[in-house]
């Protein structure tokens, strides 16, 4: 998997190529916005981890270019600027995610992992979670190994979960996704979903924050043994 | 002085009516003095004439005069003629010399004259009484219209000053209209001289701060570039040196710890920055509060999760006028504080409610250890102290935080509360908000 990543500040460049690579990406770097339209060209990457604030060109010409050219290369922005209206704009001008400066390395992982599975490589079909696997592919998921008999839209609702472990996702979030993969759904059929996936998941798999929606934890829930 | 206008109709018509009636009163004055001597050379002639016609014809004739006169013409003590009004006593006797002497019950003007060189004496007069009439009723007709133009004046003065302050007024209206956050240079055609310096300093000033403001603003950009990129590049490097140490290694926690609470006060500092430039430039706008309030808290739920805290979150829909950014900053303190507060397997409740017509309630309650009653007011001190030493508080950032609150109630108008959670036994944060703002806030 090729990742290029076009940011001006070195010790940064440096040491997301280093964090990249161990992950087993092979990462080129370019510090420039030319430089990192000339790569796109020779070094043919899957995915672009672009940041916005660069000496030459603004990253969002540059985003603009690298659209012309080449359409459904998946793009990830990342910014120092934190207004909503350069979010929207980098989302409207094609880029594919999002992030922040300063950002946790595991959440830049996550994503590229989300962009990476997008490509539908073979090795990188699965999300796996404590002991449920979701192959995004096979559109299957097992449980211990076990495959469940699902529908397509609670493996939907799973896989949307899954792709954002440890962050909620909200009813309307999800609702407007089923809407996106062309599902019609009345007002209350993500709760019936939800209820239906949760009797055949590990119990507290997907949990429910109240007013605020659903997640999938990352934290290991050790209540019961506190 | 409240208003030029009046100031300058005030002056100027005591100037006027204080020059005016002056010169009426010496025109008076003199115009009286011009009709005495005119009428006491006619009484002198009279007299000469009167003892030329004695001497000539030894008889005047009492029936040569009308009643508005009046003589006698005496030699030595004997009366030899009068007019049918004069008594028979001697009116004046004496010298060539004029009087005023009140005789059937009229005023007269008399000359009694005596000639030397002869032993004739006579004296005559006219109606005094009458002569003074015509004399004011002349004097008055041309005093009076001098009194009444000065309603007419002041009409005028008003009228002519109001036109004339007209230039400053609109001045005034232009920059009154204004709204806060605009800052172009005033353009002003056919303003006078008078004014120009007025327009001159208020554009510099102008000028001086947009400025100031685009300056602030590239600056709070810069910093922000400047110190978020790097930023990441040590908590990038502190997750490979991560990887690549053998195991939970002291330094690199305390490393760690120190590039978080780094993170922490910077994005608090930026935060404070903006809210800052905020109370000068307030945009405000229609903020759809449970979206904005359920946007902040999925932010915060990861490192919520984190101590397995339980959040929930009731809100009604509710619609108010505010800052997008600074209710967000409000929301996401008091949270970060609730569950910073509160310990593992804690629970977080925060809830939006309408209280009455024009006021919005956010709660944000814990079950935390909550704050004696002693520190709610040590609390509000600090929350006041903004501006001043925010560094000496204990708490890591709290008092960076408990600022960034107190500037985002403050910017709304709003209202914050501390009381102790009925429900969850912690600390309960209200925090009312107009729903509305009024028009002198923006």
């Amino acid at each position: 998997m090729k990742l290029l990543l076009i940011e001006d500040d070195r010790a940064l460049a440096s040491a997301l190529s280093k964090a990249l690579s161990n992950e087993a990406f092979v990462v080129e770097s370019a510090l420039t916005g030319q430089g990192g339209l000339d790569a796109i060209g020779k070094f043919d990457p899957d995915i672009v981890i672009l940041d916005l604030g660069l000496p030459d060109i603004d990253g969002t010409n540059v985003l603009r270019k690298l659209r012309a050219t080449h359409k459904s290369l998946p793009t990830l922005i990342l910014t120092a600027r934190h207004t909503t209206q350069d979010k929207v704009n980098a989302l409207d001008l094609g880029a594919d995610d999002y992030l922040q400066k300063p950002f946790e390395m595991a959440e830049l992982l996550a994503r590229i992992r989300v962009l990476v599975r997008r490509l539908g490589t073979s090795s990188t079909n699965t999300i796996n979670h404590q002991n449920v696997s979701l192959d995004v592919a096979a559109q299957t998921i097992s449980v211990n190994g076990t495959t469940l008999i699902i529908t397509r839209r609670e493996f939907m609702i799973l896989k949307t979960l899954m792709e954002n472990i440890g962050r909620i996702q909200t009813k309307d979030y999800i609702e407007s996704k089923l809407y996106g993969w062309g599902e019609i759904i009345g007002s209350n059929t993500i709760e019936v979903h939800v209820s239906n996936l949760r009797k055949k998941l590990p119990a507290n798999f997907i949990r429910t924050v109240r007013g605020l929606g659903y997640t999938v934890s990352n934290v290991l829930d050790d209540k019961t043994q506190a | 002085m409240k208003s030029i206008r009046l100031f300058l109709i005030v002056v100027l018509l005591s100037t006027i009516c204080i020059v005016n009636f002056t010169a009426a009163l010496n025109g008076y004055n003199r115009s009286t003095e011009a009709g005495n001597s005119l009428l006491d050379d006619r009484l002198k002639s009279m007299s000469l004439m009167i003892v030329r016609l004695n001497d000539i014809h030894g008889d005047v004739g009492s029936d040569t005069f009308n009643n508005e006169s009046i003589f006698q013409i005496w030699r030595h003590d004997t009366l030899l003629s009068k007019s049918a009004n004069a008594p028979s006593s001697m009116l004046i006797s004496g010298n060539s010399d004029f009087h005023i002497v009140n005789s059937a019950s009229v005023q007269w003007r008399i000359y009694s004259l005596n000639r030397a060189d002869s032993d004739i004496h006579v004296v005559y007069g006219e109606r005094y009484d009458l002569y003074r009439q015509l004399i004011d009723g002349i004097i008055l007709a041309s005093l009076l219209p001098i009194v009444w133009v000065i309603p007419v004046f002041a009409m005028l003065i008003w009228f002519i000053v109001g036109y004339g302050l007209k230039p400053l007024s609109s001045f005034a209206e232009k920059i009154r209209k204004r709204s806060a956050q605009e800052l172009r240079v005033i353009e002003f055609e056919g303003l006078p001289n008078e004014l120009l310096p007025l327009l001159d300093s208020t554009n510099t000033l102008f000028e001086r701060l947009s400025e100031a403001f685009a300056r602030e603003q590239r600056f709070a950009a810069d910093a922000a570039h400047e110190l978020r990129t790097p930023l990441t590049g040590l908590k990038v490097s502190l997750h490979n040196l991560q990887q690549e140490l053998p195991e939970e290694d002291s330094n690199l926690i305390n490393l760690q710890a120190c590039a978080n609470r780094m993170e922490n006060s910077i994005e608090q500092i930026l935060a404070l920055y903006k809210l800052n430039s905020k109370m000068f430039r307030q945009t405000l706008s229609k903020c759809r509060l449970k979206e904005l309030v359920r946007a902040t808290m999925i932010d915060l739920f990861p490192a919520i999760a984190l101590k397995q805290q339980d959040v929930e979150f009731i809100a009604d829909d509710v619609v108010i006028d505010g800052d997008e950014f600074a209710l967000s900053m409000l929301v996401k303190n008091l949270i970060e504080n609730a569950s910073k507060y509160t310990p593992n397997y804690g629970v977080i409740l925060v809830t939006i409610k309408e209280a009455g017509e024009h006021t919005v309630k956010i709660t944000i309650e814990d079950s935390g250890p909550g704050l004696s009653e002693v520190d709610y007011q040590r609390v509000f001190d600090r929350f006041y102290r903004v501006g001043g030493d925010r560094h000496s508080s204990g708490v890591i950032g709290a008092g960076l935080g408990l600022s960034i609150v107190n500037h985002v109630v403050t910017l709304h108008m709003g209202d914050i509360s501390l009381s102790r959670s009925s429900a969850l036994g912690g600390l309960k944060v209200i925090v009312s908000l107009p729903k509305t703002q009024s028009e002198e806030s923006l």
